[in-house]
């Protein structure tokens, strides 16, 4: 042993100085050995099995050592600094060699005689269904190298168990073959050497897998103690891949090939919750290499996350029964939760109990099913709409919806709640109003998708639509951002519109990570209840935390009417779950300013209120806003204050939003008259949406023209208020 | 099984620089795709995750890069190098070691206004999300950097990551933080989280603020502890 050690360190010192010992003092390649700092890579994040997990610390550092001497050796400007980088070099890789020769794992092939040896010629021992081989390459002569490779063993077409690495033609070589996907018990791999310039070289290598154990693993209610579906991840600490679970829904065929379109969910939340998981609808029961797993459950915002390291033995079971906790029921305070926005197919009842799975395992009670559309075709198709079409079971619903108009180019997406039919017609397409009042006439409610980022141009739709009071509900929170400047310009122009939340899955990451609440009060829980109580606005968006927020008696959503500048109490809380959202701040927010903020002090109580009294003055909109510690944040949608005989509009800031829509306005104009002109020099005939904008254009100027008279209305009022809002206080 | 397609190697295409062969050839043509459809559908979009975490010794950056469908298209397209419609690991490999060098200028780290060189902490994954074809689909790549963790870190500095990945593509952002051994950050809000294309070296800027630092880094950096002129 001491001999090799001095062999590397003396090697260090040639390779290092002898590469680095001229005067070019440049930026200049690496003079470290061809591949070590990779090898180093992998030895510390994808095989450090191989060496014990007493060592796992070392490797880390030692990698990282190598790679910022590295950097500093490319970048050294003077005789000091390189030095001083090619002794911590030295120093790193020389412990590299020192540990991977001294690892009982090592495998020593020997190429420089007629034909290849392995010592020892033994079955080498994988740890399980991945695995890695350790090798010292001898070619002959002088020289050191490193080499990496990885080989899944289900990829290659046919039947192949092929591992390929290259090796130098001179010297030793270190090498780190990954082995992924490797059956259960004994494998003969064809180890494959090539060599630059030379023949490639084959070696027979048997290895051996132990014996899997089993894991079942069930994930109990907290409401019921009885098995329930949830988001499972399972990740083999040796390795940090993540298996799918055994019972694991694949949903990629009912997602058009649209997003992300697989089972495996990654949600677009904070830390670990933004990890890897699969919908399992119940329990499971399925075969895994020994070792440690890390197991993850989560079961949406209300409950607590788990994560618990389980030890896998071969041969034996492993039996876990997790419970995660709810830190919230919030169905007990009335409010119940929805997701205005998912697309999948259902088509069959497989299809439907699949979603049925995936919206109990995150627990949100209610999920529109939306259908989506654009100018050439619909996605995501439904059996049917309409009650008789409603999955329910117990209390979870899946109802049918549309997203339909959407134009992307042009005015916007929308979004349709509780249809009895889909409302779809290429050739009124760009007349958004028509289809909210069918939806309207249906039963059924209209918002706008992607106002929290404005994608799509939708302030041209809302610069139409929302004053005309065609519209319920905006998206003001996905993808866990909470967006709200064309929410607040349109509150502020006094338009109610209701805050609202939608994953778009399966371009989100899964269903409810963004998620709308909607209070029913002692109402039960009915699909028809929830889209009643979301028509009145009675609603707020979270991703996370959750809040209660009260004008005097008022609920978000309500109008409070007042006669005075009478004296109104505001009381609002915020709270979120202890484990992960400290600290939670809570603001009010009055026209789109703050106007009184707390946060919470307590680490292990992330909960914080506010209990103030407000002027009533001459109206306003106001509601309550939440951010935690993590990431996350909410938003209710306003309480509405009017005073008698005023609108509850921002009156002083009433010329610079006007402007705005007088721009959308404009900019509507424009697209239509640049559609017009490529149509008559006939540019359009492959480009549909802008065929059908100029042929609608004279329906769609129409509107801009009512919007304008109403926004002129809007002026007049603005005239007709001011010496009354002069005479009062 | 196993769903995560983890691969060595790995690519950004960096603003403003000479991008090698076949990568720059296939940027500008998403770019001039992009442009001339003039599409904003969420299909052109790569999602920017950013993760910054600080301990007692490291700073780790994590920039998470997920691509949508048409993005995912153009780059599966090109992974694709016997054009057989199949994407293997070899490919894969191959792919990601084409554009490794560019990877590390393509993202990076200033604190308190000063730039801090940020390292490879290992090769970047990608993951394929269990569609391994050519096509739209969606895909994630994962890069992974380090730097020593300043001394200079005190509550109200700011640490911001300059992400110059596929600047031409629209982009989604989002920032998450993580302090350790002592340290606290919040993440400073971006402005909007959808992202033009970026002009010609201007980067994607993702920014945390420290809040609490450990008691003895505290101690060691406070300037009233100071002693002697």
């Amino acid at each position: 042993m001491l001999m090799q050690l001095r062999y590397g360190r003396l090697l260090w010192a040639i390779l290092v100085f002898g590469l680095t010992g001229s005067t070019h003092l440049s930026a200049q390649p690496s003079p470290l050995p061809p591949g070590l700092v990779n090898f180093a890579g992998r030895l510390a994040h994808n095989h450090w099995y191989l060496f014990g997990e007493s060592l796992q610390g070392e490797l880390d550092e030692l990698n990282r050592q190598l790679r910022q001497a590295d950097q500093q050796l490319r970048e050294a400007r003077d005789e000091a600094a390189r030095k001083t980088a090619v002794q911590r070099a030295t120093k790193a890789a020389d412990r590299v060699l020192e540990l991977v020769q001294q690892c009982p794992r090592l495998l020593r092939v020997d190429l420089t005689g007629a034909r290849p040896v392995l010592r020892p010629a033994d079955p080498i021992q994988q740890p399980g269904d991945s695995g890695a081989l350790l090798l010292e390459v001898r070619a002959g002569g002088d020289g050191l190298a490193f080499s990496t490779s990885a080989a899944d063993l289900s990829a290659p077409g046919g039947e192949s168990s092929r591992v390929t690495l290259d090796v130098a033609a001179r010297g030793v070589t270190y090498a780190v073959a990954g082995l992924d996907r490797l059956p259960f018990g004994h494998t003969t791999l064809v180890l494959q050497f090539n060599r630059h310039g030379q023949p490639a070289v084959q070696l027979l290598m048997d290895v051996v897998t132990p014996q899997p154990g089993r894991l079942k693993l069930t994930v109990l209610s907290d409401d019921t103690g009885k098995p329930t579906p949830a988001m499972v991840r399972l990740m083999w600490r040796t390795d940090g891949l993540q298996r799918r679970p055994a019972n694991g829904i694949e949903f990629a065929p009912q997602f058009d090939g649209q997003g992300q379109a697989t089972g495996v969910r990654a949600a677009n939340l904070p830390g670990l919750l933004g990890a890897h998981f699969w919908c399992v609808p119940g329990p499971f029961d399925m075969a895994l290499a020994p070792g440690v797993w890390q197991i993850g459950v989560r079961r949406g915002a209300e409950h607590e996350v788990i994560f618990q390291d389980v030890t896998i033995q071969s041969g034996q079971t492993v039996e876990r029964v997790l419970r995660p906790r709810r830190w919230v029921d919030m169905r007990q305070r009335g409010w119940w939760s929805g997701d205005d926005h998912v697309h999948t197919r259902i088509l069959s009842d497989e299809d439907a109990r699949n979603v049925m799975a995936w919206v109990q395992a995150e627990d949100v009670h209610l999920a529109n099913i939306v259908k989506m559309g654009d100018i050439y075709r619909t996605y995501f198709e439904q059996r049917g709409f309409g009650p008789a079409y409603r999955v329910i079971d117990g209390q979870y619903v899946l109802v049918p919806g549309q997203e339909c108009p959407r134009t992307h180019d042009q005015l916007g997406h929308t979004l349709a709640l509780n249809l009895t039919g889909m409302v779809r017609d290429p050739e009124q397409y760009f007349l958004y109003d028509l289809v909210f009042d069918a939806v309207h006439a249906q039963g059924g409610l209209a918002g706008y998708a992607h106002v929290n980022s404005g994608m799509f141009h939708v302030h041209r739709d809302m610069s139409l639509n929302v004053p005309r009071g065609k519209v319920d509900f905006v998206e003001i929170l996905q993808f866990n951002h909470l967006g709200t400047d064309l929410y607040y310009e349109f509150l502020n122009l006094g338009c109610k519109l209701t805050a609202s939340a939608g994953s778009d899955v399966p371009w989100g990451g899964t269903i409810g990570e963004v998620r709308v609440y909607a209070y029913l009060g002692q109402a039960p829980f009915t699909p028809d209840n929830w889209f009643a109580a979301f028509g009145r606005g009675r609603t707020f968006s979270t991703s996370g935390p959750m809040l209660d927020f009260r004008v005097n008696d008022a609920l978000p959503g309500d109008e409070l009417r007042v006669q005075a500048n009478e004296k109104l109490r505001v009381w609002a809380r915020a709270w979120g779950d202890p484990k992960r959202m400290a600290p939670v701040k809570l603001e009010i927010v009055q026209h789109g300013q703050v106007v009184r903020t707390a946060e919470s002090t307590d680490p292990a109580r992330p909960e914080v209120e506010l209990d103030f009294t407000l002027e009533a003055g001459h109206g306003f909109w106001i509601a309550a806003r939440a951010r935690a510690g993590d990431g996350t944040s909410a938003h209710t949608t306003p309480v509405y204050v009017v005073r008698d005989g005023l609108r509850f509009w921002k009156f002083d800031g009433l010329e610079a939003l006007l402007t705005k829509r007088e721009e959308s306005l404009r900019q509507i104009e424009a697209i239509v008259a640049e559609a017009k002109r490529w149509d008559a020099e006939g540019r359009l005939e492959t480009d549909r949406y802008r065929k059908l904008l100029a042929r609608q254009g004279d329906a769609l100027l129409e509107r801009v023209a009512l919007a304008r008279t109403i926004y002129a209305e809007l002026k007049r009022l603005a005239e007709a208020e001011r010496p009354l809002r002069a005479a009062t206080r | 099984m196993q769903t995560k397609l983890s691969v060595p190697g790995g690519p950004p295409r960096p603003a403003g620089r000479s991008v090698a062969g076949v990568g720059m050839g296939l940027c500008m043509l998403l770019a001039v795709a992009l442009s001339v459809a003039g599409h904003e559908v969420l299909t052109t979009y790569i999602q920017h995750r950013v993760g910054v975490v600080v301990a007692a010794r490291y700073l780790d950056v994590t920039v998470q890069l997920t691509f949508f469908e048409d993005s995912s298209a153009h780059e599966r397209q090109h992974m694709d190098a016997d054009g057989d419609g199949r994407l293997t690991r070899a490919e894969t490999d191959a792919y990601l070691r084409q554009l490794e060098s560019q990877l590390a200028q393509a993202v990076k780290l200033r604190v308190a206004g000063q730039p801090v060189p940020l390292v490879p902490l290992r090769e970047p994954e990608l993951d394929l999300l269990g569609h391994a074809r050519v096509g739209p689909g969606h895909h994630r790549l994962t890069l992974f950097f380090f730097a020593a963790t300043p001394t200079n870190l005190v509550p109200g500095i700011e640490l911001v990551v300059e992400d110059r990945l596929w600047p031409e593509a629209r982009a989604l952002g989002s920032i998450q933080v993580q302090g350790k051994d002592g340290y606290r950050l919040e993440p400073v809000a971006l402005g909007e989280p959808l992202l033009p294309p970026a002009r010609k070296g201007q980067a994607r800027v993702f920014a945390a603020r420290v809040v609490a630092v450990p008691l003895s880094a505290a101690g060691f950096k406070s300037p009233e502890n100071h002693s002697g002129p």
